[in-house]
């Protein structure tokens, strides 16, 4: 009965109560950036210098040959194609815990369906997706070209929507009674980002001893580098297992946030 | 029958740990960390279509338990509560509302909150403003509300969407009276177009002024369940033991800004209040001599034209009226750009308690010329004479003499 809770939840903040979700993400939106002199601006800047800095160090500073034609651009466009999604996850990961702490008030308000405020979590976090986005792109057509797999990204986009919002579900709805949350899943974003592809190129994982690729292999999220880095930068299905482990990792997890939701749905409102 | 709302055996108990760690720990070791405490035992009743319900019980009864059941942010421990139609709720002053977001902002969102459509929302947007008289306000932040501004917004923009049930947890104590009046208006106006609606009170006026029907419960348990003026003395015997004394109203501040009916060019200026040496006066003296002046200036001919007068109190029940044809003679003949200057002279006997006086002029086929609905706010000082909640004051004495024995 709850494995099919995401249906019903998904019902809900798309169908019936799109219009709340959708005037709720515009604000919140807004209000990210609000208050700040320069504004939207920062929803560019902020991820721009992030990706910088990293693509910087990883592509440029340490080098790695990529064996192929060596060009430190095509490892930038690898390491983007992968760390722009990874850095959108995180983002709504490590707001989620807050997601209901937050809205107290809404929570208890009864009229108000609280699924909605997960899903503006992840509306919020397009933004900077969008433009890490946009970034991602224009360096792997300068190192690359154009490849027929970029057709595949609306397909990718929306199953790492799905994965996003479940995770939120999860996280929000076990956040709001237990609020070490917010520290576990701020230490599970930090290592992550070395516990996968996002910043190590292939050779450097190649180098590594088996447990640790055995680690690598088991993290979801390489999976998700992965099926970008094919689509974007390699324009070829390189790495096959991860066009079955993505798919599935998301619609677990949003199969799993979702059921975890409607469980703790009214434990939610008492312990807040 | 056609019920919109039945609760069957409904009960809630809530788990209560002592530290926040100790619901880990539970979850983990499957050992029984909690104590049980139950707020609501094994409460049912049915409630069908149109009626206005109130909740009577003392602090800690289970009042707000049982709403927040009803309307399902609470799940219960065992039993059903259903409820048919679309459900509206003011459990808390301001809850779904954003402290930062005007009173606008929040209107808006509230509205789409309880289901209706952006466009829908936005063609309401202005009478959910109006009504909850605002002001200025509305493009100020929430957070710089009153608790009574904050109480209209919230009444205001919950009725707004027309639910089929309304619930309504104390936030109306906190208006000033004449919102209160308002609100009960709407009230009633919603009951008689078939909205059920269920309404925590402490003031037992209230209660039997308004509702059809009341519930009292204590410990978690409905005691009493009918007719208002039952309920409430039994309510009253929890409070107070065996004493009939009933309970004091609280005290109320005007507003500004009174409903007005103008037709055909008369218009009245504002209305004083004067005692018997022409003085301006705030609070009447029982029995005291007063008068209500006002000025008016004709748009057109009237050969009839009469003054009305009606007096509510706070819950809205007419206390005084006047038949208009009857106040001044056969009707007063006026031109057009006269200007008259009119009083009303009365004597208060009216109990201690604040009402609200409604006037105007009218023709003697009962046409409104101009008419302000409860525009003069009357307070009146009490009176050692009489019990509290007197609300007229007919002046009885009492005479005692011996008599022989036939």
């Amino acid at each position: 009965m709850h494995a099919l809770a995401f249906i019903k939840i998904l019902r809900s903040v798309l169908g019936r109560h799109a219009e709340l979700t959708y005037e709720l993400s515009r604000r919140e939106i807004a209000e990210r950036y609000a208050g700040s002199a320069l504004g939207a601006v920062w929803a560019v800047i902020t991820p721009l210098v992030t990706m910088a800095v990293y693509v910087g160090l990883f592509a440029f500073v340490f080098p790695v040959r990529l064996g192929v034609d060596g060009s430190p651009w095509e490892g930038a466009a690898l390491i983007l194609a992968g760390l722009v999604p990874w850095l959108a996850f995180v983002d709504v990961a490590t707001r989620a815990p807050m997601v209901f702490v937050a809205q107290r008030s809404l929570v208890r308000q009864v009229v108000f369906p609280i699924e909605v405020l997960p899903a503006r979590a992840v509306a919020a976090s397009l933004v900077p997706w969008a433009v890490g986005t946009a970034v991602s792109l224009a360096v792997a057509l300068l190192a690359g070209g154009p490849k027929a797999t970029m057709l595949l990204l609306p397909l990718l986009w929306l199953l790492q929507g799905a994965a996003m919002f479940g995770t939120c579900l999860l996280v929000a709805s076990v956040g709001a009674g237990m609020r070490d949350l917010r520290e576990v899943v701020a230490i599970v974003a930090n290592l992550g980002l070395y516990a996968g592809p996002m910043l190590l190129l292939p050779p450097t994982i190649a180098s590594l001893p088996a447990p640790a690729q055995w680690l690598i292999a088991l993290n979801p999220f390489s999976h998700m580098a992965w099926c970008y880095h094919d689509a974007v930068v390699l324009g070829e299905f390189a790495h096959p297992v991860s066009w079955l482990a993505f798919p599935a990792f998301a619609i677990a997890a949003l199969a799993a946030g979702a059921a975890v939701f409607d469980r703790l749905r009214f434990a939610i409102a008492e312990v807040l | 029958m056609d019920f919109a709302l039945r609760a069957r055996s409904l009960s809630k108990s809530f788990h209560i740990y002592r530290r926040s760690r100790d619901i880990v720990r539970e979850f983990l070791t499957r050992r029984v960390l909690h104590t049980d405490f139950a707020a609501l035992t094994d409460v049912s009743f049915e409630i069908p279509r149109g009626e206005i319900v109130g909740i009577l019980g003392r602090n800690g009864a289970g009042k707000s338990t049982l709403l927040k059941l009803i309307a399902g942010t609470l799940e219960p421990s065992s039993g059903a509560c259903e409820v048919r139609g679309r459900l509206s709720a003011i459990l808390e002053l301001g809850t779904g509302f954003h402290a930062d977001y005007s009173g606008r902002e929040n209107a808006y969102l509230g509205a789409i909150c309880l289901g209706m459509s952006r466009r829908d929302a936005r063609a309401r947007l202005d009478s959910i403003l109006a009504f909850a008289e605002i002001g200025d306000f509305v493009d100020r932040p929430f957070r710089t509300y009153s608790s009574g501004m904050q109480a209209r917004l919230t009444f205001a923009t919950a009725v707004a969407a027309t639910p089929e049930v309304l619930i309504v947890d104390e936030a109306l104590s906190v208006g000033d009276a004449r919102f209160q009046l308002r609100c009960f208006d709407r009230i009633r106006e919603m009951r008689d177009q078939g909205c059920t609606i269920l309404f925590v009170s402490h003031s037992m006026e209230q209660v039997t002024n308004l509702c059809d029907r009341a519930l009292l419960l204590e410990r978690g348990r409905l005691v009493s369940d009918g007719d208002p003026a039952e309920v409430t003395r039994a309510y009253h015997r929890l409070l107070f033991g065996a004493s009939d004394r009933p309970a004091a109203a609280g005290g109320v501040a005007p507003s500004a800004g009174p409903e007005r009916v103008e037709s055909e060019g008369w218009r009245m200026g504002p209305a004083v209040l004067v005692d018997s040496s022409g003085t301006p006066v705030e609070t009447l003296e029982p029995r005291g001599q007063y008068e209500i002046r006002f000025i008016a200036e004709g748009g057109i001919d009237v050969p009839d034209l009469c003054v009305a007068l009606h007096v509510r109190n706070r819950q809205g029940t007419v206390v005084y009226g006047i038949d208009p044809r009857t106040t001044l003679g056969a009707g007063f003949g006026v031109r057009a750009g006269e200007r008259l200057g009119i009083r009303i002279r009365f004597t208060c006997h009216f109990g201690g308690s604040c009402f609200f006086a409604s006037y105007g002029l009218v023709r003697s086929d009962g046409t409104a010329l101009d008419f302000r609905h409860d525009a003069l706010e009357l307070r009146v000082a009490a009176d050692q004479r009489l019990q509290h909640a007197s609300i007229v004051d007919i002046d009885a004495s009492v005479s005692c003499e011996r008599v022989q024995r036939a």
